[in-house]
C-alpha cells in the first residue's frame, strides 16, 4: 500500500513557492490539511533546526496520523513533507534530490529571490523525482 | 548551438570548472556596475545602496552552492562558525582569497567586523575628493549581509573606511539571544 505525500517548498519568509502531492487517495480537501498542517510545523521545524547542524530534520511533527518531515537548506529554504507512512529513506533522498536543482534554479539569474516558481521545468523535475521515490502518482 | 546550449538550467555540473578568472574583465564589469548606479542615484549613499542591492542578489545565491560544495546536507547555526564560512569560502570564491581580518567589537556583542586591507574589486575604482565618502565595497557589504540573513542570522552591515575598508555586522537581538541559550 502506498501513502499518501504532500510536499511543500518554503522560502525565507515563510511563503510557500511550490507545493504538490503524490499518490493522493482522498477528496480534495486533504490538500487544504496538508497545507494547514504543514504550516503549523514551522515553528516545531524552527526549534529543531537550532539544534542539529544536519540539513535534514527527519520527523519534526505529527498530527493525528499524518507525519511531518523537514529538510532545512543553508540557505533558508524549507522543504516540508506531509505523510501518513513513516519512509524516512525515501523522503530524504526525496529532498536530496530536489536540494539539487532547488541549487541549480536559485543560481539562475531570473529567478526572483523568494518568488514564486514558475518554471515548468523544475516543476517537472519535481513530479519526476517523486514518483521515482513514492511509487505511481 | 554546442550541445552545452541545449542543456537545461537544471542540468548543469556544479564542478567549480575553471579557477581563474580575468582580472581586467573581473574589475571592468565591477567599474561598469559603479558607473550604471551613479548614473541612476540621487546621492552617494544611493550609489552605495544601490551597489549592496546588487551584492544581496549575489549573496543570496552563493550560499546554497557553497556550502553544498564545501560540506553537503550540513548547516551552521552559531554566528562564529557562519562568519568563518564568510570569511574563509565565500570571499575565497569571490575576491581570491580570504578575508584579511575578523573581529567582534568589545563593547557590544552584536557587533562583528571584517576587515579588508585592499578589496580587489575596489583596486582600479579611484574616488575623486567630492565623492570620497563613497566607498565601494559597499557590493561586498550587501554580499554579507544577504549570506547572513539567507542563513538564518538577520542583520544589518555597514561599509564603513577604516583599516582599509571595514564591515560593520550588527545583528538583531533575537540572534545573539539565541546563542546564549
Amino acid at each position: 500500500m502506498t501513502g499518501s505525500y504532500y510536499f511543500a517548498l518554503v522560502g525565507g519568509s515563510d511563503r510557500p513557492l511550490l507545493e504538490t502531492e503524490f499518490n493522493q487517495r482522498r477528496e480534495k480537501e486533504q490538500r487544504h490539511l496538508c497545507q494547514l498542517i504543514a504550516h503549523a510545523s514551522l515553528d516545531l521545524l524552527e526549534a529543531r533546526a537550532r539544534a542539529t547542524s544536519q540539513c535534514f530534520l527527519k520527523s519534526v511533527d505529527r498530527f493525528n496520523e499524518w507525519h511531518i518531515s523537514a529538510y532545512l537548506t543553508p540557505g533558508g529554504a524549507k522543504f516540508i513533507m506531509v505523510h501518513d507512512q513513516i519512509n524516512e529513506d525515501a523522503v530524504r533522498n526525496f529532498f536530496q534530490d530536489v536540494n539539487d536543482i532547488w541549487l541549480r534554479l536559485r543560481l539562475n539569474p531570473f529567478y526572483n529571490p523568494d518568488g514564486e516558481i514558475k518554471n515548468k521545468s523544475f516543476l517537472l523535475r519535481v513530479r519526476a523525482i517523486g514518483q521515482r521515490y513514492f511509487g505511481s502518482a | 548551438m554546442s550541445r552545452d546550449e541545449t542543456k537545461s538550467i537544471l542540468e548543469r555540473s556544479l564542478s567549480k570548472g575553471n579557477q581563474e578568472y580575468s582580472l581586467s574583465l573581473y574589475t571592468l564589469l565591477f567599474a561598469e556596475m559603479v558607473r550604471y548606479c551613479q548614473d541612476r542615484a540621487n546621492s552617494l549613499d544611493d550609489v552605495a545602496d544601490m551597489l549592496a542591492e546588487m551584492g544581496k542578489d549575489v549573496g543570496w545565491r552563493s550560499i546554497d552552492l557553497l556550502y553544498h560544495r564545501e560540506k553537503k546536507n550540513k548547516r551552521d547555526n552559531k554566528i562564529l562558525d557562519i562568519l568563518l564560512f564568510i570569511k574563509k569560502t565565500l570571499w575565497t570564491k569571490l575576491f581570491g582569497k580570504e578575508a584579511d581580518k575578523l573581529e567582534q567589537a568589545a563593547d557590544d556583542p552584536r557587533n562583528y567586523y571584517v576587515i579588508e586591507k585592499e578589496p580587489i574589486i575596489c583596486k582600479y575604482i579611484s574616488n575623486p575628493k567630492d565623492k570620497s565618502s563613497l566607498n565601494c565595497a559597499a557590493f561586498a557589504g550587501g554580499v554579507i549581509e544577504a549570506t547572513l540573513c539567507a542563513g538564518g542570522f538577520p542583520c544589518k552591515v555597514t561599509t564603513h573606511w577604516h583599516k582599509g575598508t571595514t564591515f560593520m555586522i550588527q545583528f538583531d537581538e533575537s540572534v545573539v539571544d539565541r546563542e546564549k541559550v
